[in-house]
């Protein structure tokens, strides 16, 4: 049995617009795998559809070698960051800590030096980077053995991000990491393998320079 | 427990609003104008309309505005469907136990007063 996330053959059209064709995607614990694509590509669909917050066309779903029929999100075994703010407005800081994170690890939590001086405010109070940072903290403290984290670094400080790169490295060592980033500099510090989202379809990238052409990579005689 | 802490915090956050579009609900349109049964009258159509239309209106008022937050609860395994049962649940047997108070009251009322 396969101890991966496994999503195959998913196809998913809006109207006339196909925006994926067969895709295959495996994700293994200790994998990062950074899914690139221009805008529009369908990077959030397919987190999406892993997820089970978006219905495919066509798609199959298998988590540690068992098929998963209905929405992924119910067997807790993946936990998606979406791009967009998820927090409740009316809860504090330490209010969402005690939903999300185990209990012995509270204490922990709530000392991050980013998070500690608004552990008593609202969430609604927070800044749109104390936000950022806050959600991806519950997402890798989350249970769940394979999370998907849609555009992470957006809104994040120099530092920030440093701290979270750190974290989604120390994560990785016992879960499955999919991500997505147009901040190639950010995010090819951490990820062990890449992937391509081009036309449709989803390809491996086994060498950067094959970035070149989508922008995500100078060459090398741009450089100076 | 978390779970349950989760469907009570979500329950809260839709309280506040059912009540308060169940009252103007039942003030605006009562459903008698016998001044001496309006009383009573409001405060059934009141505790009526709370889980229904007051929660139907917070429905479509997060539906509209507030749709994201359903992640933080698909987060911990908790679907969309389950999270309003629930929150049906607690705020129509919340309102059919205040009524029952209500009349309690009431009735002891009438007691002490004859």
């Amino acid at each position: 049995m396969c101890t991966c996330l496994e999503v195959d053959s998913v196809l998913k059209s809006f109207g006339d617009n196909i925006v994926l064709t067969d895709v295959y995607l495996c994700c293994k614990p200790g994998d990062i795998i950074g899914l690139f694509g221009r805008n529009g590509t369908g990077k959030s669909t397919l987190l999406n559809i892993i997820f089970g917050t978006l219905k495919g066309d066509r798609s199959f779903l298998r988590i540690n070698g068992q098929v998963i029929k209905g929405s992924a999100y119910h067997t807790r075994q993946v936990a998606y960051l979406p791009q967009h703010g998820f927090l409740p407005s009316y809860l504090t800081v330490s209010q969402v800590a005690a939903l999300y994170v185990p209990k012995e690890q509270v204490k922990h939590f709530l000392g991050d030096r980013f998070i500690f001086k608004s552990r008593n405010n609202k969430t609604a109070h927070l800044s749109g980077g104390e936000i950022r940072y806050l959600e991806i903290k519950l997402i890798l403290y989350s249970q769940a053995p394979y999370l998907l984290l849609d555009e992470p670094f957006n809104g994040l400080s120099p530092i920030a991000a440093e701290e979270i790169r750190r974290h989604i490295a120390e994560s990785a060592r016992t879960k499955g990491i999919i991500l997505t980033d147009h901040n190639f500099r950010e995010v090819h510090k951490i990820v062990n393998r890449i992937m391509l989202l081009d036309q449709c379809y989803l390809k491996e990238i086994k060498d950067k320079e094959e970035l070149i052409p989508y922008g995500y990579y100078l060459p090398p005689e741009r450089k100076e | 427990m978390i779970r349950f802490r989760l469907y009570y915090a979500f329950f809260r956050s839709t309280w506040l609003p059912s009540i308060f579009t169940g009252v103007i609900m039942a003030i605006v349109f009562p459903l008698t104008t016998d001044f001496k049964v309006l009383t009573n009258e409001t405060l059934k159509n009141c505790l009526l309309l709370i889980p229904t239309a007051g929660l139907g209106m917070n429905f479509l008022y997060k539906e509209l505005t507030q749709k994201e937050e359903y992640f933080f609860f698909y987060n911990q395994g908790i679907g969309k469907v389950r999270l309003w049962a629930a929150t049906f649940l607690l705020s129509a047997s919340s309102c059919f136990i205040l009524y029952q108070v209500f009349r309690l009251c009431v009735h002891a009322w009438k007691w002490i007063a004859s």
